[in-house]
């Protein structure tokens, strides 16, 4: 990962036909109490300036569109990371005839951050892991 | 002859034999309906269900100031029924919902498009109300936007920088819970409605535990009452918090805005505190509670929320302090009183139009026909009402709190719910942080959903946010917009 965007990481986040729970707690790795920017990772507005998308919802299919064609706009290489349980698997959602239960339907997903919602740490050490940031425990 | 006795009455969280509904033919129906609306009645639910090949409307009117509701219903029908929406703008998407989900047509409905479900008409640039003139431009956003937010597209029509009309269209974070709850209670069905709208899972689960109660015929033990006014207020504190640190960034006050971001949070944490979740998830079941708050936990919630309130009514009061936010807030995306009425906004963004409606108030049950809470009004329907009436509510709220961590009933033993009477209908209202959210549930002869009526307070509202941006300048679309702060997900269901 270090590779391929060097120390810093630019996400898109895009919401799929959620509950908007996973996004407040998305938002809340934002502000001061955690600061996000420390670890060089950072939301952005625009998908071209991004490397990736943070997904989070069942992906209704009234978003499958515009999902896909946010990350036809941004680069590659780039990576989709799948967060919460609706965007794993549909979560609460899964199977109904109006969502598509689940990214990896769509697009190829490269990380999953499991619950409903996780927790901001749990969506931190996500991030982190993905980037090989965390600390090796001694 | 009283119109009212064309209704049968009920009291907010009770149920009533389907057949002691009254029933009327479609012309006389539409006719009781506009009659108790011009009388001063409030629609709080409109909708269809299937009878047979046909299909029949229900309505459900609130006359806050007697506390009743009321509700009627037409014999089956099918084909078309007169528009309420001419004369009753309130109406205007309950109509245009009735005609996606069921296919009756509301004649003379001004403006009839689809809701949620059909995507390709909803957002096609045709169906879309345009201004027409040489120096008239239009600006289209969405459904994707320029932030951690959900997805709805926005079209406004403006002559340079001012917006003549804003038409707002959602339905992308359709997902289908209403249909997935008929024939319910299902096991996932309280777990979809805690996820109708993320922000307010304590709101929506609660209405659900008093409609099905209702159905039940039980009675929740006043523990569990308590413990979800307790979550209810902290849900409404949190969200206002964070309300107004938003408010604040968006005029470029930094220090409330960063306090504010964080205190939220620690609201958020004193609700997992209860119950494990941010959110709120597992907080409320219908019948029984499955929180117990011990001595140790409540001294601590009530130790730790002292402090949170503390630097919340701080952290907002820097922002009143600076006289050029509050000047930024003034006069900008004002719905005037009439207009806020004729449109049937609800909740906080009522109350700031210096409507008095408020659910706890006019229709109290649970813990809130023991203690209440005081309402917060303000007349002028801008930024700044609406801003005002959420700071108030935040300390009303948090008195509110502080004395009932005071008076914690016992806790008593209460059974799960596990059946539903057949054949009986039930009206379910509470006050979320937004407004008012309506549950209405209907049962089959088995005592299973056969129409499971959700209304977040956003349905009612986003129509205030278009009219609020009227003549407005477009740049003052960002504080008008988080001055509603209205839900994608609670309207798309
Ligand atoms: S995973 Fe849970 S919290 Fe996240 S959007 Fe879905 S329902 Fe909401």
């Amino acid at each position: 990962m270090l590779k391929m965007f060097g120390r810093s990481l630019k996400l898109r986040q895009v919401s799929a036909g959620g509950c908007n729970a996973c996004e407040a707690d998305i938002n809340v790795l934002g502000t001061i109490g955690w600061d996000l920017g420390r670890f060089g990772i950072q939301y952005v507005a625009s998908p071209r300036h991004a490397d990736g998308l943070l997904v989070t919802g069942p992906v209704s299919k009234n978003m499958e569109l515009a999902l896909k064609k946010t990350y036809d706009a941004v680069s590659e290489p780039k990576i989709v990371i799948a967060i919460g349980a609706c965007a794993i698997s549909g979560g609460p959602f899964a199977n109904h005839e109006q969502v598509r239960s689940g990214v990896d339907a769509v697009l190829p997903v490269d990380l999953y951050i499991p619950g409903c919602p996780p927790h901001p740490l749990t969506i931190l050490d996500g991030l982190l892991r993905l980037l090989n940031r965390l600390e090796k425990q001694t | 002859m009283n119109v009212l006795n064309s209704f049968a009455l009920l009291a907010n969280g009770e149920a009533l034999d389907w057949n002691q509904i009254p029933e009327y033919s479609l012309s006389d129906f539409i006719r009781n309906v506009s009659e108790e609306l011009e009388l001063g009645a409030r629609m709080v639910s409109f909708f269809a269900l299937p009878e047979g090949s046909e299909k029949r409307l229900v309505a459900v009117l609130a006359l806050d100031s007697s506390s009743v509701l009321c509700v009627s219903r037409s014999q089956p029908f099918s084909g078309s029924f007169p528009s309420l929406t001419p004369k009753y703008p309130e109406a205007h998407l309950f109509e245009r919902e009735i005609y996606e989900q069921y296919g009756l047509l509301p004649l003379g409905h001004p403006w009839l498009k689809p809701v949620r479900k059909n995507l390709n008409v909803i957002q096609d640039p045709k169906n879309f109300f345009s201004v027409e003139g040489s120096e008239i431009h239009e600006v289209s956003v969405g459904p994707v936007h320029a932030g951690v937010i959900e997805p709805g597209h926005f079209r406004f029509q403006c002559d340079g920088e001012e917006v003549l009309h804003l038409e707002i269209a959602l339905g992308y974070q359709h997902r289908g819970i209403e249909e997935a709850l008929l024939g319910g209670p299902h096991r996932l069905s309280i777990h979809q409605i805690e996820t109708i709208a993320g922000d307010t899972t304590v709101g929506h689960s609660t209405a659900y535990a008093q409609a099905l109660e209702a159905l039940a015929g039980v009675q929740a033990p006043l523990y569990a009452l308590w413990v979800r006014a307790i979550a209810l207020e902290l849900e409404r504190l949190a969200n206002h918090t964070g309300d107004l640190g938003a408010l604040a960034n968006d005029v470029a006050f930094i220090p409330t805005s960063s306090a504010c971001g964080k205190i939220r949070g620690d609201f958020l944490n004193l609700t997992a505190l209860l119950c494990g979740n941010r959110f709120g998830r597992g907080m409320v079941r219908p019948g029984f509670s499955p929180i117990d708050c011990e001595p140790k936990r409540l001294a601590l919630l009530s130790e730790r929320f002292e402090q949170t309130l503390r630097d919340a009514l701080q952290a907002v009061g820097w922002l009143w302090d600076s006289a050029s936010s509050r000047a930024r807030f003034e006069q900008v995306g004002a719905v005037d009183t009439p207009l806020a009425a004729k449109i049937g906004l609800v909740g906080l963004a009522a109350r700031s139009c210096g409507l008095v409606r408020d659910v706890r108030f006019d229709h109290p049950t649970g813990w809130y026909r023991f203690a209440q809470v005081p309402l917060a009004v303000w007349p002028d329907g801008d930024v700044f009402s609406r801003a005002k009436v959420r700071w108030l509510e935040m300390q009303h709220s948090g008195e509110f709190l502080k004395e009932q961590f005071n008076s914690q009933p016992e806790v008593e033993s209460a059974e799960k719910i596990t059946s539903l009477a057949p054949d009986k209908l039930s009206v379910s209202l509470i006050e979320g942080w937004r407004g008012e959210i309506c549950h209405v549930a209907l049962t089959d002869s088995e005592g299973r959903f056969r129409r499971y009526k959700i209304t977040d307070p956003s349905f009612h509202n986003w129509m205030g946010l278009a009219l609020a941006l009227r003549n407005q300048a477009i740049s003052d679309f960002p504080i008008c917009n988080k001055s509603f702060n209205l839900s994608y997900c609670g309207f798309d269901l």
